[in-house]
């Protein structure tokens, strides 16, 4: 099909030029109007130009002289890495066990796994909520961790077990034989090859964290614990009488940061990860 | 190793399984306990909730709101999943498979910041699109009166959906056609078939498996999704009030945790059947 005649290239060509331009807009239009915004200065907010007419940091500048959401900012990094490491070091451990070890109710654990990665997070809330309170860890940073980690867990050993089902075991025997200590072996050999996998599930389970929206508001009441998405909500400017657009559209910006970066620098892991298990399944 | 391998795979296993033990599955079965009392979050029932059976469960069946609230629902992961991004899932998989590698991964990228940015971030540049007084779409369309997620939210909702979850049906879609034989299509076309023809006879025999499993993936998370209160908060008047956002504002808004867990109980049995449903068709598949 591709390039068969030079007349159909050309008119391919700006089809497909077309196409990407709708693609382009589709994805990218509301992700740079909020830029656009945020760039804006107060009184030009509303003037629906697409180009800000004077550009201008006072936005940034004034949400970081806020402990509002520097405070937020400082728990959803410190919440959504703690989660993370955690998760995935537990998610290794039972994925690895699922890959090497024979033991029974072991193709059950998967199936509940995929089952519980896709559980109505709501219907936990007002449980969580009771529980919670009644530990005081409710409005604390563990008190958000426990359940991320809880509810990215089944999404990890299952992507996990999807990665290392891949690799080549008996790789590591063959180390043994040539004379590597079982140490060795699995640091030379099996390490290498299962770390990207493990990465790629960080990724995941890091966004997870940093995305959410429904425990956190219904977690935390203060400062204390409030991570970024719902401070966002909160958002009332730097000053009572001052409308918040420009402030939100700047945190907006700030919190997807990460994510555009993960996206750039990751979006071949990213892919793997989330269509291994479901594509093969 | 079997003797070894059983209690290594204990502790291996063990972390993972307590903490999904006392996080996940231990509220999941308060929350059906919950559902069988009239527990609320202050007054009387909150100090000492009595069982009711399953009072709840008959009244949440005969609650208005609540059978208006399945059928969004039903609205909203028919139109936005099974049907939505579905088709946009694969169109754009089916167009960009012989595209320039670059081209495909730009689209690619941009399709999955969609779906991944959070929740938050993306109500809020949708109500910057959709509001009545300088909303994008609005001042695009020359019609500053408009208020969409007030006049027509449930469109609305199910055009954002579409929006957002493309980017899964899309990769899966992907990574499903890399699989069919390129012979099979040449001799489609060879044979005269056009696009859909082809699409229809001989991609979609090999790829059904995929399409399965994605729209019971799609569909549970859409019907699960939250993200609606963001954009709507279910109003107006109830009007895109979808389960989630209802139960929800039953539990923490209006403090019937008991009525509320009875809703939620509904949605998990429904998220269960439908998961047990796909498991046998795929293994009947395998």
């Amino acid at each position: 099909m591709a390039g068969i005649g030079g007349a159909e290239t050309t008119a391919k060509k700006t089809r497909w030029g077309i196409l990407n331009a709708v693609v382009v807009i589709y994805a990218l239009f509301p992700v740079l109007w909020i830029v656009s915004l945020s760039f804006k200065s107060k009184d030009t907010l509303a003037d629906g130009n697409f180009i800000p007419r004077s550009w201008t940091f006072d936005n940034y500048s004034e949400i970081f002289k806020t402990t509002e959401f520097v405070r937020a900012l400082a728990n959803s990094i410190g919440i959504a890495l703690i989660a993370t490491a955690v998760a995935v070091v537990f998610g290794t451990m039972a994925a690895y066990a699922i890959a090497r070890l024979d033991f029974p109710g072991k193709s059950l654990l998967v199936g509940v796994s995929l089952l519980i990665a896709m559980f109505p997070q709501v219907s936990l809330v007002s449980p969580l909520f009771e529980i919670e309170r009644s530990l005081g860890l409710f409005d604390t940073w563990p008190g958000l961790i426990l359940p991320y980690i809880t509810f990215a867990l089944p999404l990890a050993i299952y992507t996990l077990s999807a990665f290392f089902r891949e690799i080549p075991w008996e790789l590591e025997k063959a180390a043994k034989m040539d004379g590597a200590t079982p140490g060795q072996a699995f640091r030379r050999v099996i390490a290498p090859l299962a770390a990207p996998g493990v990465f790629t599930t960080a990724i995941l389970v890091f966004i997870f964290c940093w995305n959410d929206f429904l425990f956190a508001i219904s977690l935390t009441s203060t400062e204390r614990s409030r991570t970024v998405p719902v401070a966002l909500s909160f958002f009332t400017g730097s000053s009572q009488f001052e409308d918040p657009t420009g402030s939100i559209a700047a945190a907006a910006v700030v919190i997807t940061i990460p994510i555009i970066l993960f996206v750039l620098f990751f979006q071949r892991r990213i892919v793997a990860g989330l269509t291994s298990g479901a594509v093969k399944g | 190793m079997a003797g070894l391998g059983v209690a290594r795979a204990v502790g291996f296993v063990a972390p993972a399984l307590l903490l999904v033990g006392v996080f996940l599955v231990f509220p999941a079965l308060w929350t059906l306990y919950i559902g069988v009392t009239d527990y609320q979050l202050t007054g009387p029932a909150a100090a000492a909730p009595s069982a009711v059976g399953l009072d709840n469960f008959a009244a949440v069946l005969d609650d208005a709101l609540f059978t208006n609230s399945l059928w969004l629902t039903a609205l909203f992961v028919l139109g936005s999943a099974v049907v939505g991004q579905n088709a946009l899932g694969f169109a754009l998989a089916w167009l960009l498979r012989r595209v320039r590698p670059w081209l495909r991964r730009t689209t690619e990228g941009l399709v999955l910041l969609a779906w991944i940015l959070p929740g938050p971030v993306v109500a809020y540049l949708w109500f910057a699109v959709l509001s009545r007084d300088g909303g994008t779409l609005g001042l695009l369309l020359d019609d500053p009166t408009t208020a969409w997620l007030v006049q027509y939210p449930m469109v609305s909702l199910v055009v954002f959906n579409v929006w957002r979850g493309t980017a899964f049906s899309m990769l899966l879609y992907t990574s499903a056609l890399a699989a069919v034989p390129p012979s099979q299509l040449e001799t489609a076309r060879l044979v005269g078939a056009n696009g859909w023809q082809a699409v229809r006879d001989v991609v979609f025999p090999h790829i059904r498996g995929h399409v399965l499993t994605n729209t019971l993936l799609i569909s549970l998370w859409t019907a699960n999704d939250f993200t609606p209160f963001l954009l709507t908060a279910g109003g107006p008047n109830h009007e895109s009030e979808v389960l989630p956002v209802l139960i929800y504002r039953q539990a923490l808004e209006g403090g019937r945790l008991g009525y509320a867990s009875a809703m939620s109980s509904l949605l998990l049995v429904g998220n269960l059947v439908v998961a047990l449903v796909y498991l046998r068709l795929l293994r009947r598949r395998a």
